[in-house]
């Protein structure tokens, strides 16, 4: 299956999707491991590290665009990120990050893709498939 | 996007490479939000200031763009930081973190900025017009200055606030356009507000129930205080929250009509006494004695320390607890001068400037052994939450005279 998105920054990626359903905040990952800490988290216990992060959105501290960056520089980010819509935060942590992103879909990326699902993406053209 | 001839140069690398870095940035920014043009802005206010926040890789790159002959173009503050830089033995900061902070705060300097860290910036330094243009971050700083003032922000990051502060630029997308600034959810509060406390439960737990989007608050008293409004920057630790409305007090708000975008909201809520009973259970989740009592989140004003004095005046911590009061050194200078400071520590309690609870490192807590946070801002257990989530700290939360108290007491006493 294939969705067709925007480009919030380019990039080639393949790896394991991890989708999170609520709006997702960067601070709440370990930036040295990539595994979000926080208590209650919807993916808590997750690693992030190589992952097709698949999310709504980002939310969250302001300082959450330093997180991926410091993430991308240690390897613990993941490689590429899929967002039914970019906020700011991210979408800078991404271009910082060289971490390939893609936006504003014509379907629901949410709905379309499941955690464990192998992706291919290009996100210059916003093409992602959904291998399996 | 079609930028200006100055711009375009910026963007060619003919003012240095951080100004070429940061132009390219804010650009990639307006290209994915679709702006038109870049707007110049009044003030930056930058994120990411404080060691633990801009961590390894923030660290190099303002050094990177220091390097590559970055100043500031536009006034620029700085957010909190790692460290209060005159109370940082008294209260356990290491000497190495000390360390790091000085050189990143340094940089910062000779970019042009004043080395004060804050998360309250319209406190002695900078000043907020309508409808000016502004790069902040904070998520509670830029909401007020949204909200309150009817400046133009969007969410920024870091970085962009780095590159925004650099060129003098943002793009203009998200909230610098009229046309995002409407609200579109109508709340009414039908419950009685008597403290700070109360209003900051509000705050949190309306921006759970919004998630994302503008609320505009409809029957607030019009004789709302500017402590009242601070303690509403709970908003975006609930949801993402960037702008709020309250009719007939803040700037874009005179009417109904005019602040909803189709004369009326899309969604409406109403908050009742059970909403805020319930916003209280859930940050009270201590059962031990309180270790560190924090107030001034966001950092206090003058008349919240003239408060807290009157609290602790006469009175003494218990030896057992210890009570944080954090605020910026600009407000501070003025709470020395008019006798607050010395009423506070004669009480054995601190005024803390420059950094915040969050901004500690999970090595300060364990060492200090630390397990619960009392304060009466309902955003702190949150951020704890995320940021120190391996210490797994609880929180008790309520009013700061209730804080106070308990400082002095030694307990937290159940309501």
């Amino acid at each position: 299956m294939i969705l067709k998105g925007k480009k919030v920054k380019e990039g080639r990626a393949e790896g394991e999707a991890l989708v999170c359903h609520e709006d997702f905040s960067f601070s709440s990952a370990d930036s040295k491991t990539g595994i979000v800490i926080e208590k209650g988290h919807a993916i808590e216990g997750q690693s992030l590290a190589g992952k097709v992060l698949v999310i709504p959105t980002g939310t969250g501290s302001t300082g959450g665009s330093y997180s991926i960056y410091e993430m991308a520089k240690i390897g613990s980010a993941p490689k590429a990120i899929l967002a039914e819509k970019a906020d700011e935060i991210t979408a800078t942590g991404a271009i910082m990050g060289n971490i390939p992103m893609i936006h504003g879909f014509d379907g629901n990326p949410m709905e379309a893709i499941k955690t464990g699902d192998r992706i291919e993406l290009d996100a210059e053209e916003g093409i992602v498939e959904i291998k399996s | 996007m079609i930028l200006t001839k100055e711009e375009e140069g910026m963007l060619e690398g003919k003012f240095g490479d951080g100004v070429q870095k940061a132009m390219n940035i804010l650009v990639s920014l307006g290209e994915i939000y679709g702006a038109e043009r870049m707007a110049k802005v009044g003030s930056a206010h930058l994120p990411g200031a404080g060691v633990t926040s801009a961590k390894d890789a923030g660290i190099s790159f303002v050094e990177e763009m220091y390097e590559g002959g970055a100043r500031f173009k536009t006034w620029t503050t700085l957010n909190v930081c790692a460290v209060d830089f005159v109370n940082w033995k008294k209260i356990g900061i290491s000497e190495e973190i000390v360390k790091r902070q000085l050189k990143l705060t340094e940089l910062f300097r000779k970019m042009g900025a004043a080395p004060i860290h804050t998360c309250t910036p319209y406190f002695g330094l900078t000043q907020l017009r309508m409808n000016e243009h502004v790069a902040w971050g904070d998520s509670g700083a830029l909401l007020l200055a949204n909200s309150v003032f009817g400046a133009r922000t969007n969410r920024e990051g870091g970085p962009s606030a780095l590159a925004s502060a650099i060129t003098g630029r943002a793009p203009v997308f998200g909230l610098h356009l009229e046309e995002n600034r409407y609200g579109n959810f109508s709340i009414e509060v039908n419950t009685q507000l008597n403290s700070l406390a109360d209003f900051s439960a509000l705050g949190l737990c309306v921006g759970e129930l919004v998630n994302k989007g503008v609320p505009v608050f409809t029957n607030l008293s019009t004789e709302i205080s500017f402590d009242e409004l601070m303690a509403l920057t709970t908003l975006p630790a609930g949801g993402t929250i960037a702008l709020f409305h309250i009719l007939g007090v803040t700037p874009e708000a005179r009417t109904s009509e005019s602040i909803f975008s189709k004369g009326k909201p899309e969604n409406e809520i109403v908050i009742g006494d059970k909403d805020i009973a319930k916003t209280f259970e859930e940050l009270n989740t201590g059962n031990s004695d309180p270790d560190l009592i924090v107030l001034g989140c966001p950092h206090a004003s003058i008349q919240q320390i003239i408060y807290f004095s009157q609290l602790l005046e006469g009175k003494k911590v218990n030896t057992n607890t210890r009570l944080w009061i954090f605020t910026s050194i600009a407000v501070k200078s003025i709470a020395d001068k008019i006798g607050c400071t010395a009423i506070i520590e004669k009480a054995g309690a601190l005024i803390i400037t420059d950094t915040c609870p969050i901004q500690l490192t999970d090595d300060f807590y364990e060492n200090e052994n630390i397990h619960c946070i009392t304060t009466d801002a309902a955003s702190m257990p949150h951020y704890m939450a995320g940021y120190h989530g391996k210490l797994g700290l609880k929180s008790h939360f309520g009013s700061a005279e209730k804080c106070i108290k308990a400082a002095i007491s030694g307990k937290w006493e159940e309501a």
